[in-house]
């Protein structure tokens, strides 16, 4: 019976992503996982973008499980409620997907500025009411459409939306704009809000793309603050400025609450909720100021020097000549 | 009517020009901070980089991206983007034709500025040989037509040739002075530097600061010394017989004083020898309309809008302003 113990051996090893997704936090990617996808994505402010129906961008987020960013697997979407709201607060309706290299959502992402995509699951093991929200913040924005400062700025807040138990929103820095993006070096901030609310006591980690992690227990304002490191390194003729890089960033939160849930009773429920983002080396680590004015004093220099030649020789000598008037 | 032509002709452009020249440099150096937004399809260098005061983006920005594509796509709504950034450009250009550069140019006002304090300084200015000023006029055709292929060959790259690299997408950025001066105004130094992470990117940012060290001994030197490189101004040099404000001659009554060319700042030899032509925008002319001030000859030099006369040289407005000023 070669072909049914091979069928045995099969069946666990098709099930490791469904069970791997049941236990390990879960996080939505727009990184395709294979070169075959990654054709159909194009480049934009917000990370990589699809061109959906009538020329509409449309956003494809990938579900991946794990808490290493860098090789996290890609898995189909279990069951759960799939949520996205626009900038203007206004309901996205999403797709879910599922292919051989994985799973995930699909929406159009038509206005400027920020939606919100959630995955939301609920289920009662061991007696706890395991509450798990997958997030993903992701940036519509096109130069074409113009910069409005006005606008901007009112797209700028972070949003949390309605019915959403638990998540995790990243704080703007104070001059951020569409174009903004995090670098290593640099302070990210987030807030881990339960029913809108900041909460404390919530443990919030935050994993860098090499898997340097540090975790952060809220205050009474919900916030934890990381900076990033700096974790790429590479010779110099391999340095890539626009080397992307993903952050992974997981919030637990314990609350003795007792209740019933699909006829399965609970004593405690357990939040837990992810929110990825990207980082990119910081400006300060391939340019130079002193370099920069070393160039320009240099060039000022050698005009002056230039100026200063120039009108020297133009300046002539004045011509004298004596005439012997008695010869 | 009569009275008021005579107080317009009469007038003192230069001092009008400066203040018109600082409202204009606060509007688009400043302007940011007041939310005017006069979008990305002017005529004159407000820089794109300065993020913070911006009060509207010089064209060359945007066009340098918009030419960033696929060849494909100049036939797909993406080329839509390129059209309307023209159109735009055009109808900026049409009302104040090169008068943006002479009024309304922050890169051309601190270059005023320069000029003014090396008065100040009683410094002798530098002008050029007529086969020098020949020779670098071309230089800007030469910057605006690579200004607009490098992007392309970024987008269309060529099987067998050598692809150009990314981070020559915004060439005449990279080595444009404005980049460097106009963000510096708001206290903003970050485009200072030399990019070490690619060899095409420190080629190019040395280039830049190199420029921006020349900028600053030229432009202190010689009256409007970028002007004569300055690829925007080809371009609208290409479109500025068709647009409405125009400087006109009358051949007829100039004597070829020469006061026309020696007030010139960007040493134009026609405004005082061509006495055929009825219009006479060079490539090179910012309308800044000094000529038509220093012209005694009535009516021999005007600005028109429309074909209405909007500023005349008369014989009465060339003594007031020679009086003003303390003249014979």
């Amino acid at each position: 019976m070669p072909g049914f113990r091979g069928t045995l051996l099969l069946v666990p090893l098709l099930l490791i992503p469904a069970l791997a997704a049941a236990t390990e936090p879960l996080w939505f990617s727009d990184l395709p996982p294979t070169a075959e996808w990654a054709e159909k994505t194009r480049r934009a402010h917000g990370g990589l973008v699809e061109r959906g129906r009538g020329g509409v961008t449309a956003k494809r987020l990938w579900l991946r499980a794990g808490d290493d960013p860098a090789h996290a697997a890609y898995v189909p979407v279990p069951a759960g409620e799939v949520v996205a709201e626009g900038p203007a607060r206004d309901p996205v309706p999403p797709k879910s997907f599922s292919t051989e290299a994985g799973g995930g959502i699909r929406f159009e992402i038509p206005e400027e500025g920020f939606y919100n995509a959630y995955l939301l699951s609920r289920e009662v093991r061991d007696g706890i009411l395991e509450t798990r929200v997958v997030k993903a913040e992701v940036l519509m924005h096109s130069c074409a459409n113009g910069h409005d400062r006005r606008f901007t700025e009112s797209r700028m807040p972070p949003r949390t939306t309605a019915g959403v138990p638990f998540e995790l929103i990243r704080e703007r820095k104070p001059d951020e704009d569409f174009h903004s993006r995090a670098v290593s070096g640099e302070a990210i901030a987030f807030r881990a809000l339960h029913q809108g609310e900041p909460v404390a006591g919530a443990e919030v980690r935050l994993i860098s793309n090499t898997g340097w992690g540090k975790s952060v227990i809220t205050g009474p304002d919900g916030r934890a603050e990381f900076r990033m490191v700096r974790d790429y390194f590479t010779d110099w003729p391999e340095f890539d400025k626009r080397r992307r890089q993903d952050y992974l960033v997981l919030a637990e939160y314990r609350q003795p609450l007792s209740g019933e849930f699909d006829g399965r009773a609970y004593t405690q429920v357990h939040y837990s909720a992810s929110l990825a983002g990207t980082y990119y080396p910081a400006e300060r680590e391939y340019q130079s100021y002193l370099y920069g004015l070393g160039v320009m004093l240099f060039a000022a220099s050698l005009s002056v020097g230039g100026v200063y030649h120039y009108r020297l020789r133009q300046r002539r000598p004045e011509r004298r000549e004596a005439f012997d008037e008695k010869a | 009517m009569k009275r008021l032509r005579a107080f317009v002709n009469g007038a003192d452009i230069q001092r009008f020009r400066t203040w018109f020249q600082l409202f204009a440099f606060v509007l688009l150096v400043y302007g940011g901070y007041l939310y005017i937004d006069l979008g990305n399809s002017l005529p004159v260098f407000a820089c794109g980089f300065n993020d913070a005061g911006r009060g509207g983006v010089c064209y060359l920005l945007p066009l340098q991206h918009q030419t960033h594509i696929p060849w494909e796509s100049l036939f797909s709504w993406r080329a839509l983007g390129l059209v309307f950034g023209f159109l735009t450009f055009f109808a900026w250009l049409l009302v104040l034709n090169k008068a943006w550069c002479g009024y309304v140019c922050p890169l051309g006002t601190i270059q005023d500025w320069m000029t003014a304090l090396r008065r100040r300084l009683r410094l002798r200015y530098s002008v050029y040989s007529l086969e020098s000023f020949t020779r670098l006029k071309k230089v800007k055709y030469i910057l605006l037509v690579l200004l607009i292929l490098i992007p392309f060959a970024i987008g269309n790259p060529v099987e067998g040739l050598p692809h150009v690299p990314e981070d020559m997408a915004t060439p005449f950025c990279t080595i444009c002075p404005a980049r460097m001066v106009i963000p510096a105004f708001t206290g903003d130094f970050s485009q200072w530097t030399l990019d070490f992470s690619t060899r095409t990117a420190l080629v190019m940012t040395s280039l830049g600061m190199a420029i921006l060290g020349i900028f600053f001994v030229g432009a202190f030197v010689n009256k409007r010394f970028f002007c004569f490189f300055c690829p925007m101004s080809a371009l609208q040099a290409l479109f500025s017989n068709i647009a409405l404000l125009k400087l006109r001659k009358d051949g007829g009554k100039c004597t070829r004083c020469g006061d026309c060319y020696r007030v010139c700042d960007m040493q134009i030899k026609a405004i005082a020898d061509d006495v055929e032509r009825k219009t006479l925008i060079e490539d090179d002319c910012m309308m800044c309309l000094k000529c038509v001030a220093a012209c005694p000859e009535e009516g021999c030099l005007k600005a028109t809008f429309m074909g209405i006369p909007v500023y005349e040289a008369t014989e009465e407005g060339f003594f007031r302003r020679l009086q003003r000023r303390g003249g014979e």
